[in-house]
């Protein structure tokens, strides 16, 4: 049996030891109620607040800025919630992609039942936003607009920069990114959303650690009431320890950007070499995508059976297909890019933390030939 | 290219001290290598002056950290050049144009006695070099507004004229160590300032009233203090419940003498944990007349429950001025910001700006405050508020 080989890092990734020590450290020394007003909560207040400065210095935000919360998933359902429900009076025009992660498309389609004029911008193979699309959406009705950094399941780097010039040029909207495959990862400059979310254990974070940055002027409504935690917008019992784990979390993996860029280049570089020699791949993934995340389709096999067929070598990956003949998993990203339905159906996404050695993608490569060549091909067209 | 620059450090009020001067000197260096410990840097700690070696690092940011320390009268930026008379008289005209003075003189110091010439034809060949690379230059040899020194060591020329003003003072620490009272307000942070400034170690003391006083306040504290980092690295502070003590004394005291009991409690509380903490005295941000609290009667009748005792940097400052100093330093904005502070949580009326002393002690005879100031003392929190800490 190979050594693991895990290239499911878009998924989640193996919490550091550094996070798990602060973790358990500051659960600890600081237990009590960062909101509570005798000593001990001052001085587990004061963790808190250190938390949240460190962060702010890493993201290039105000300390007061950062709502600390639970997923990003959660930070999504802020956002969006948040500004919709508090902003509707002033327009009822959303906006987003057709990309999203589900805990953005969702929500989307919630307000859409709701009665919000919700519009979905297209792109294409490239990983290029309709920006005509957006100019033309862009009226004094628009209230809010969010696009991610990169995408999940192919890596794409949307042009968010350039999305929030326009939406800022036009409208009063307030822009917001969901930057849970992008930090640590991408350069992610800060003049340019209002929002962005979050989640800690992408990057080596515990699960469960999240946040939001809100810029100051953005109005927005809480979605749980309660004790009025984090300045009124996420009402619960703060966790000082769970906090200061992020902390940790996003410092480890500043300080470490560049070598493990390097790393992702390298591992990425070498898979996609490989995989276009094998006939039945197409690459999905373009280019210019994040080093990070490495996608292809399958044109004769099923990509469920083929992940399952790793997975019993130890090795672990990514798809959307489906296993049951009742329930066809595919990918809407992929689809919705322009590739065919069979394409959407049998895609495989590679991922990685920047950790990875190049031995792991030539036993990759390996077994990926020796499961296409040992599996029936699928009967469906070419 | 910084490696051919070398700061200077001149010292102030030392200068003038006798036996002490190598201790207050290792001090001074101690607290420059703390404010600068994140830089690559190499000292030399001499009895005339301090030199700090730069290698490559960034004399911009250098500049500005030593501009804050306490201490350090003015200091210098020379530059390192060749014993060579071209690549002196070059450097001299390059720092005589940065700076284009309406006079100027040269100074020069042969510590190589090796070197060919004397200082004199020294001063003669680079002050003729200036006067004739710029026309509008004029030697003034009493007082000169640039006097440019050459230092000629056996490892090389060392050029520098242009004084930089240092905060002044003494070195942080050489005086000992005081507990401040610290409100938030505009002057008790200045007041901290010109303490650490003239040498005193402080620590914070601040009295709280949660939940009439949010923690908002503490924040604002937490601000304050990290400002004030700048000027001593590590500030401890310690965090008193008041509410108990300051709701009963309402209730005694009335309005009138509410301010005047609780700041005879603050005293008695301060002066315990200044006690145990080895501070030397008590100080706090007054202003003579500022409010009723303030008065000479009042401090009179205030001070006497302090065993130790207590200085007021501000006490002859006008508020004009006080607000002022606040900008400089940088803690005015993070005052102003609006968070009651526990003296304003009840109405106070008509304050006694004159209280009589037989007044106060019937009103504290009325109530078991020793009991209640020993609860406040036992469980008071304590924080240090560092720059540059370790992070999470």
């Amino acid at each position: 049996m190979n050594k693991e080989i895990y290239f499911d890092c878009a998924s989640t990734v193996k919490t550091e030891k550094e996070v798990l020590d602060t973790f358990l450290n500051i659960s600890n020394q600081y237990y009590a109620n960062s909101s509570s007003t005798h000593r001990l909560g001052i001085e587990a207040d004061e963790i808190l607040s250190k938390a949240r400065e460190q962060i702010a210095r890493y993201l290039c935000v105000k300390k007061d800025e950062i709502i600390f919360l639970s997923s990003a998933t959660e930070a999504n359902n802020l956002a969006i919630q948040g500004v919709c429900n508090r902003n509707s009076k002033r327009g009822k025009r959303i906006i987003t992609t057709a990309a999203e992660h589900p805990s953005v498309m969702e929500v989307f389609k919630q307000k859409e039942k709701e009665g919000f004029d919700v519009h979905y911008l297209n792109y294409d193979k490239y990983g290029n936003i309709d920006l005509n699309q957006l100019n033309a959406l862009l009226t004094k009705d628009v209230i809010f607009v969010s696009m991610m950094k990169v995408n999940n399941e192919t890596g794409y780097i949307f042009d968010t920069d350039k999305a929030y010039k326009m939406v800022k040029e036009k409208t009063d909207a307030f822009f917001h990114i969901d930057a849970t495959q992008a930090i640590g990862k991408e350069k992610i400059d800060s003049s340019y959303y209002d929002l962005l979310s979050m989640s800690g254990h992408k990057i080596g974070g515990i699960k469960g650690s999240g946040l939001l940055v809100k810029k100051k002027d953005v109005l927005l409504s809480p979605i749980l009431f309660g004790g009025g935690q984090e300045d009124g917008y996420r009402s619960s019992t703060v966790s000082t320890p769970l906090c200061a784990s992020l902390a940790t979390a996003i410092r480890l993996a500043y300080s470490t950007f560049d070598k493990r860029r390097e790393k992702a280049l390298k591992i990425n570089s070498y898979l996609r070499e490989n995989l276009k020699k094998i006939d039945e791949v197409e690459i999905i993934s373009p280019i210019d995508a994040t080093p990070y995340i490495l996608s292809f389709a399958l044109k004769k096999h099923k990509a469920s059976i083929i992940s399952e067929d790793l997975s019993n070598h130890n090795i672990f990956i990514s798809t959307k297909s489906a296993c049951s003949s009742k329930e066809k998993g595919y990918s809407y990203v992929i689809k919705n890019a322009g590739y065919s339905q069979l394409l959407a159906e049998n895609s495989i996404r590679l991922s990685f933390s920047g950790k990875e050695e190049i031995e792991e993608g030539e036993i990759f490569i390996q077994e990926l030939k020796s499961s296409l060549s040992r599996i029936l091909e699928d009967r469906h067209e070419q | 290219m910084n490696s051919n620059k070398m700061i200077i450090v001149f010292y102030g009020e030392l200068s003038t001290k006798g036996k002490n001067i190598m201790d207050f000197i290792r001090l001074l260096g101690k607290n420059i290598k703390e404010s600068l410990k994140d830089f690559n840097l190499t000292y030399d700690i001499k009895k005339d002056h301090i030199y700090i070696h730069l290698q490559n690092e960034n004399v911009t940011e250098i500049t500005q950290r030593l501009k804050k320390v306490p201490g350090i009268l003015s200091f210098s930026i020379a530059t390192k050049v060749d014993k060579d008379m071209d690549e002196i008289k070059k450097e001299a005209d390059r720092q005589y144009k940065e700076i284009s003075p309406s006079t100027f003189k040269i100074d020069c110091k042969r510590v190589d006695k090796e070197f060919p010439l004397h200082s004199d034809d020294i001063n003669r060949q680079v002050g003729g070099h200036i006067l004739k690379n710029n026309p509008d230059s004029k030697v003034d040899v009493h007082h000169p507004e640039l006097l440019l020194h050459i230092t000629i060591r056996e490892e090389g020329c060392y050029i520098y004229g242009y004084k930089i003003k240092g905060l002044g003072g003494y070195p942080l620490g050489v005086q000992g160590k005081c507990l401040s009272l610290l409100s938030g307000g505009i002057d008790s942070p200045v007041s901290l300032y010109l303490l650490m400034k003239r040498g005193i170690k402080v620590e914070a003391i601040h009295f709280m009233a949660p939940p009439y006083t949010s923690n908002m306040v503490i924040d604002k504290i937490k601000d304050l203090l990290s400002v004030l980092n700048d000027y001593q690295s590590s500030i401890r502070l310690y965090l008193v419940n008041f509410t108990e003590l300051e709701k009963k004394i309402y209730k005694v005291a009335g309005p009138s003498y509410l301010v005047t009991i609780m700041r005879r409690m603050m005293m008695r509380i301060s002066s315990i944990i200044a006690k145990r903490n080895n501070d030397l005295i008590l100080a706090t941000g007054e202003s003579i007349g500022q409010v009723a609290s303030q008065t000479l009667s009042s401090i009179s009748v205030i001070d006497p429950t302090s065993s130790l005792a207590v200085i007021r940097p501000l006490a002859t400052y006008d508020k004009t001025d006080i607000i002022s100093l606040a900008q400089q330093i940088g803690t005015y904005e993070i005052s102003i910001r609006p968070y009651e502070d526990c003296c304003t949580i009840f109405p106070i009326k008509d304050p006694v700006t004159h209280p009589d002393i037989k007044t106060v002690l019937k009103i504290e005879e009325s109530f078991p405050y020793e009991e209640m100031i020993k609860q406040c003392v036992d469980s008071v929190a304590v924080l240090d508020i560092k720059r540059d800490e370790e992070e999470l």
